[in-house]
């Protein structure tokens, strides 16, 4: 009996990752990313080099759909907040990469740009030792993409945007349960290394 | 003898056609003036010919009477019978086929889905994505350990600004006239780090 569920929960999962999978691919021959209100660019910062990058994290549509079957089983919850995204970019670089000056020039500009393009600041800090700034793009009452710039000059320097309909809380509360070294050796190990950002998508 | 070639076999089919009698004249034409200069061919052609006669010349052979009553009577039997009754009445070994039919069709259509279903999961252990599914759960890990650095988390600031600034702005702004700008506020709505 318990084989029979496994098997039917096999092929309910099989079945709906092939569907996810179809649907990402619609979705993204749909609307190219870079036309979703909730896209903003971290590259034409220009400010890092994703080579210095520690992380570099570029997940698109199909693949993103994929991530949230392969854990749809397992961890529910975080299949739910992926299957929202539609775009997942990443890039940490250690501070002793950049320039304080520069950092605090481009941060500076990419806050405005992203206020010019209509996105809501949260948080916005300036400080000697920390400069934080926080952006949501709100469409229709719905929340279609965030976009996070934190920087600690002894530290290193965080720049995300979520793209998708983002549930902050859920998504800070699941991502607490991660550990960043642990998931980083992991990477590290992974024979299949950082694939071609283009092959993602 | 010469091997036949690609400019041989398009001439392949036209052989027995043409000894029916039945290939078009223009196709006919084309044959008699390859093989005439195909040596080949004229032996494939010659071949089938003696073939055709050998087949010809063989003694007529007639069915025995009682065999062909029986088939005969067989015939006229089923023609009367509804077709569901035709399909009981079939003989043993058809009724066997016809069950083995079903079940290979069952089989081989179980067969067909259940590849898929491995397929599927294929897909889902994909280095690829293995490696995406790594990478996403590193991305919420950073997201969540921005989240902490900007303070006790950025549930709660939003709470702030979608529910508490509003607020505030609006009493704010019937006090001073609207004076405080948006930087102070978003500052003052940034929570206390420690």
């Amino acid at each position: 009996m318990r084989d029979v569920r496994s098997r039917q929960r096999r092929i309910v999962i099989g079945v709906l990752a092939l569907s996810l999978w179809t649907s990402g691919f619609a979705a993204a021959a749909e609307q190219p990313i870079e036309s979703h209100p909730g896209y903003f660019s971290l590259d034409d910062l220009g400010l890092v080099d994703p080579a210095l990058s520690s992380v570099d994290i570029n997940l698109r549509g199909a693949m993103l759909r994929l991530v949230g079957a392969s854990v749809l089983q397992e961890e529910p919850s975080l299949a739910a907040l992926v299957s929202d995204l539609v775009a997942i970019r990443v890039l940490v670089t250690p501070a002793n990469e950049l320039r304080a000056q520069q950092v605090d020039t481009v941060l500076g500009r990419g806050a405005a740009s992203l206020e010019k393009a209509g996105w809501q600041r949260v948080v916005k800090v300036r400080e000697a030792d920390e400069q934080v700034h926080v952006y949501l793009k709100e469409v229709d009452g719905q929340i279609e993409g965030m976009t996070l710039f934190v920087y600690e000059p002894s530290d290193e320097l965080t720049l995300i945007n979520l793209v998708g309909r983002v549930d902050v809380e859920q998504l800070a509360a699941i991502g607490q349960a991660f550990d960043i070294p642990t998931l980083e050796s992991a990477l590290d190990a992974d024979p299949a290394k950082t694939p071609d950002p283009d092959d993602r998508r | 003898m010469n091997r036949r070639d690609r400019g041989c076999e398009r001439f392949d089919d036209s052989f027995e056609v043409f000894l029916d009698g039945e290939l078009d004249a223009d196709a006919t034409s084309a044959l008699e003036t390859h093989v005439a200069g195909c040596e080949a061919c004229a032996s494939e052609l010659a071949l089938a010919r003696r073939v055709r006669a050998g087949l010809r010349s063989l003694p007529r052979l007639e069915a025995p009477a009682p065999a062909v009553h029986a088939v005969l009577a067989r015939v006229r039997d089923q023609g009367d019978r509804p077709i569901w009754r035709q399909w009981l009445a079939l003989p043993r070994p058809a009724a066997v086929a016809a069950v083995a039919a079903l079940v290979l069709l069952v089989v081989l259509a179980f067969g067909w889905i259940r590849p898929r279903q491995p397929e599927s999961r294929l897909a889902l252990e994909d280095p690829a994505v293995v490696r995406a599914t790594l990478e996403t759960k590193l991305a919420l890990a950073h997201f969540a350990s921005a989240s902490r650095r900007v303070g006790t988390g950025l549930g709660r600031d939003l709470l702030r600004e979608r529910a508490l600034l509003p607020l505030a702005r609006s009493v704010g702004d019937s006090l001073d006239g609207g004076t405080v700008n948006d930087d102070q506020r978003a500052v003052s709505a940034a929570p206390e780090r420690g």
